[in-house]
């Protein structure tokens, strides 16, 4: 075989990656649009990390360094100012389609690429399994040995390619416009905006102004919405987009912000695996392989990369691959899983309107619940690249107890929530674990479910005393998810009868304080039972432990067991109350063990921190020190030390997401 | 929103006094399970308890004497009182969920007391269930947890579900059996498994009943919709259509008539459209064909279950919610 002929179809980021990479690796490449380039797309213009990679791999870094730097990420709910998340790397750029795709359409042809542009591609020609050429609408007709279908979502080319249009899993709609009147100052960051409504009914989807320069060096923003199912597409697109409009205007960066330009919409598909064409020769990249984001609708990142994937294989044919079906399989293997796991994660709660207000929820709230969800959504699918990795995912009978919960996006949210709290109760068991032995399956299984139990009670607490009704998941979560975790205890006790015993002593005791605690609004009483509760809970957890581990708990142990569970409580509550004090703009959302009122914080601090000292200087026993709980408890004293000296910077949660250098307060 | 009617179904004591002498047991020993609990003010609780029909107590002796069980038998009579607890509980939490401010005629926990403390008022109602159950033969815990697991799981398909008008009638009836279904079906398993060593009759007993309580929790929701229950349900008429659950009679009216997906989607702005989504409803006789398919679960159910001898005890729950179609085919 000679030079392979490649025949692209559309000229936007697939197709010019494709025939880069393809012209690159000696292919002859013609790539055919139907426009002329520069030309408007619709799109939010924003290029994620992953795929400035691309574009650097592709040697396109001049376009990233044209592109406006994107530092970070706000999250607008209600009236609400909302929270903005600043990476510790820039979490992208934006830069406008018109600008990007000519770009790369030049480099395409710069790599050698015969570009056709103006010319639409009206028809094929091929026969049983193979195509031959295409033929354009001016007559001219291009024959190849291998073609890629790049021609964006919803084309009539895509069944003319041999596409199969029944396997788009989930189909959806975008529209933006161009729009001036930004407060300069606030365009380092990409706001997003939750919920969206028509008629007072919630939208799945999300509302954008992204920041961006013309190629004159204007600032512009990006003003658009896109909605996530297909029943929606009746709902007037125009108007979504004048609501868009109108809820930014409430907003300080945004008051006089007016669109310039008429509207561009676009259709959104997605499926979880790479779409294929019933013809050998012919690969799909891009948005018409059904690549988009199905949660964010972003799809640039991965047009970027399937074309340079496509390309690449496509030339290698006759030399890397014998044939067609070689050349689509190390294309289709190269992708990966492409959308599967999003799909896995979040159908088919994305085209749900009760997932969506949950998203606008738990962006802007300190409940731990909505926190832990909001970190596990942010790693997971607005920034993809913070991804949880496949070690942070535990692998220990805790975990695996969380993973039977019904939804993986719950499940990793539990996940996230437990990491937060940082239980002592495994190291306080495996310290009395003589060195050398190991602990019986039932000791593992009450450790199990005294972590779950800790779980169980922070989310209880996170329900708060009177429901905002106005939405029903905002208490309903967090008591559906304790509810949940009360099933995984009740399994482990299947097995276990401790467990049992232990669910069932615990879950009535936890309830009357809680109880307690909500029928009293003095801080020392409520430092009390907060503290009964810890104690509550290591203390009968060792007395379940009793002729299950190696070590007796003699009653020393128990007390000291406790000791370790309020020290290490009081502790991590004060440094929750010492950050809502500084941090927090909004006090009524704070959790409702905390305080009823923002007056009552002070008060709340001074008997945590009178509770802590009180535990400091708590006499412990001889025996119970033998016991092998030293360590533990010098750990738990030396960080309470710490929290009361001031010398740590209490956890705020969100840390891992915030960098210290570029952190900027979020508007208030 | 789980099944609640609180006047006694049509039919509940006939032929059945080893029944009603059971469910005085389960009253009693229901009282005497709450009150192993002090520490808070019981009596929300007693009151909400009070107004239940012990449909699934009545069921779970009714299986029981069918195999030959005794229903006054220590264990017969705590399990039943375990599955009312149990229920009890996970009404207290839906309860929350829905933010219903009434239930049996009387004003919920969350009403009263505010969300968490609905919160932990239903927690130790379902420890008390658990504790209750540890009096119980080993196996039964297994059953309560796979239970459990199930009626969460349904609950949570129905929170995802709110609002959605593009519901299908599978993921509707997937959610209800999980969340209604579920119970009933751990009822007639219980009662059987307790009384008999055949563990066949039990397994039948459990699918036979989930179907049923598949079917007793669709002729609630058409009920939902009647302007007339109100007062007899404890609960305002369309409260389900504007707290956003779409059942089933609406799910056959959206496909009978398209301006229903319209008003599902204004009727969280105006709840006012409540309305005309029922009137809609009863214009394409969609609650009619609503009942139609509960009847035809039951029917199915009780077909399945024919050589088994928890026949009659199915067969007579099955009655009770039968008369409940009557009376709503009678709105005609």
């Amino acid at each position: 075989m000679g030079v392979r002929k490649v025949v692209i179809v559309g000229g936007g980021p697939a197709g010019s990656a494709a025939a880069i990479a393809a012209s690159r690796r000696g292919a002859d490449v013609v790539l055919i649009d139907r426009a002329i380039f520069p030309r408007n797309k619709a799109c939010g213009d924003a290029i994620t990390p992953t795929g400035m990679e691309t574009l650097h791999r592709l040697g396109a870094s001049a376009v990233v360094e044209r592109g406006w730097a994107i530092e970070g990420a706000r999250f607008r709910h209600g009236n609400m100012s909302g929270r903005a998340y600043r990476l510790d790397h820039p979490l992208g750029i934006t830069i406008p389609r018109h600008d990007l795709d000519a770009y790369l359409v030049e480099l395409a042809v710069e790599s050698g690429t015969t570009l056709i542009q103006g010319d639409r591609v009206t028809d094929v020609v091929g026969d049983a399994g193979s195509m031959r050429s295409v033929v354009t609408n001016s007559g001219r007709s291009f024959d190849a040995d291998i073609f890629i279908g790049a021609f964006g979502t919803a084309s009539p080319l895509h069944p003319i390619f041999g596409g199969n249009p029944d396997s788009i899993v989930m189909s959806g709609l975008a529209i933006r416009s161009y729009a001036t009147g930004m407060d300069p100052e606030a365009a380092s960051c990409l706001d997003f905006i939750f919920p969206i409504a028509h008629s007072g009914q919630l939208i799945p989807g999300y509302g954008w102004a992204f920041p961006i320069k013309t190629s004159e060096g204007e600032l512009r923003v990006n003003v658009g919405v896109g909605i996530m199912s297909a029943h929606y597409a009746s709902v007037s697109a125009r108007a979504l987009l004048s609501e868009t409009y109108a809820r930014l205007r409430e907003i300080d960066e945004f008051t006089r912000v007016e669109p310039l330009d008429q509207p561009a919409a676009g259709l959104l598909r997605s499926s979880p695996h790479i779409q294929l064409s019933s013809y050998s020769n012919v690969l799909f990249v891009g948005d018409a392989a059904g690549l988009v984001n199905p949660v964010t609708g972003e799809g640039i990142a991965a047009a970027l990369a399937s074309g340079e994937m496509a390309g690449s294989r496509a030339a290698a044919l006759g030399e890397e691959y014998p044939d067609c079906a070689s050349v689509t399989s190390a294309y289709v293997a190269g992708m990966g899983h492409v959308n599967e796991s999003l799909f896995k994660m979040v159908w088919p709660h994305a085209s749900e309107p009760a997932g969506w207000e949950l998203c606008g929820v738990m962006m802007n709230t300190q409940r731990p619940t909505f926190r832990a969800l909001r970190r596990t959504w942010v790693k997971e699918f607005v920034n993809p690249e913070l991804g949880i990795k496949a070690e942070d995912t535990p692998n220990d009978a805790v975990g695996s107890a969380l993973a039977t919960v019904r939804s993986p996006l719950l499940e990793r949210a539990l996940i996230e929530l437990r990491k937060d709290r940082d239980s002592p109760i495994g190291r306080v068991v495996q310290s009395l674990v003589a060195p050398g032995s190991v602990l019986s399956q039932e000791g593992r299984d009450v450790t199990t479910a005294l972590e779950l139990l800790d779980l169980q009670a922070q989310l209880m607490l996170d329900v708060q005393p009177n429901g905002s009704h106005d939405t029903v998941l905002s208490n309903g979560l967090p008591l559906l998810l304790a509810d949940m975790i009360l099933v995984q205890v009740q399994r482990i006790g299947v097995r276990t009868e401790a467990a049992r015993s232990l669910l069932i002593e615990f879950g009535r005791s936890q309830a009357i304080m809680g109880i307690k605690l909500r029928q009293t609004s003095d801080a020392k009483a409520v430092v009390a039972l907060l503290m009964n509760q810890a104690g509550l809970l290591l203390g009968s957890g060792m007395k379940h432990l009793v002729g299950l581990g190696p070590s007796p708990a003699a009653p020393e142990v128990i007390s000291l067991a406790r000791l370790v569970g309020c020290l290490h409580d009081v502790t991590w509550r004060l440094g929750k109350v010492r950050h809502w004090r500084r941090e927090s703009p909004i006090l009524e959302e704070l959790p409702p063990w905390a305080s009823r009122d923002g007056k009552g914080m002070p008060a709340l601090e001074d008997a945590l921190v009178d509770e802590a000292k009180r535990l400091l200087a708590q006499k412990t026993s001889r025996q119970g020190e033998d016991s092998g709980l030293a360590p533990v408890l010098c750990d738990v004293q030396t960080a309470a030390w710490q929290v009361l000296e001031g010398s740590t910077e209490p956890d705020p949660g969100d840390r891992p997401l915030v960098s210290p250098g570029a952190s900027r307060p979020a508007r208030r | 929103m789980r099944v609640d009617v609180s006047e006694k179904p049509v039919g509940v004591c006939e032929g059945r006094d080893g029944v009603e002498v059971g469910l005085s047991a389960v009253e009693q020993c229901l009282v005497d399970l709450l009150q192993a609990g002090p520490g808070f003010d019981l009596d929300l609780l007693r009151s909400l308890l009070h107004g239940g029909k012990r449909l699934r107590a009545a069921l779970l002796l009714d299986c029981a004497r069918q195999v030959g069980g005794t229903t006054t038998s220590s264990d017969v009579v705590t399990a039943a009182a375990t599955i009312e607890l149990l229920h009890l509980g996970t009404l207290i939490h839906d309860d929350v969920m829905d933010a219903s401010l009434t239930r049996r005629g009387v004003p919920t926990v969350n009403a009263m007391q505010g969300d968490s403390v609905a919160g932990y008022v239903g927690l130790w109602t379902l420890s008390a269930a658990m504790a209750a159950m540890e009096q119980l033969p080993e196996y039964i815990y297994g059953r309560a947890e796979e239970t459990l697991k199930a009626m969460c799981d349904g609950q949570f398909a129905e929170a995802m579900a709110l609002g959605n008008a593009d519901r299908s009638v599978d993921e509707y009836l997937t959610a209800i059996e999980g969340k209604t279904g579920s119970l009933f079906g751990l009822s007639s398993y219980v009662g059987a498994r307790l009384c008999c060593d055949d563990i066949g009759h039990a397994e039948q007993g459990l699918s036979a009943a989930t179907a049923l309580g598949v079917a007793y929790q669709i002729v609630d929701d058409v009920f939902d919709l009647d302007p007339k229950g109100t007062e007899s349900r404890g609960k305002p008429a369309g409260a389900d259509v504007r707290a956003g659950v779409i059942t089933l009679p609406v799910l056959l009216a959206r496909d009978r008539d398209d301006s229903v997906g319209d008003l599902l989607t204004a009727v969280g702005k105006d709840p006012e459209l409540a309305t005309s989504i029922l009137a809609v409803v009863r214009r394409t006789h969609a609650d009619v064909s609503a009942l139609e398919v509960a009847e035809a679960i039951i029917a199915d159910a009780l077909t399945d279950a024919d050589a088994s001898p928890l026949r009659p005890a199915l067969s007579r729950f099955a009655s009770s919610i039968r008369a409940h179609i009557e009376v709503g085919l009678q709105w005609e």
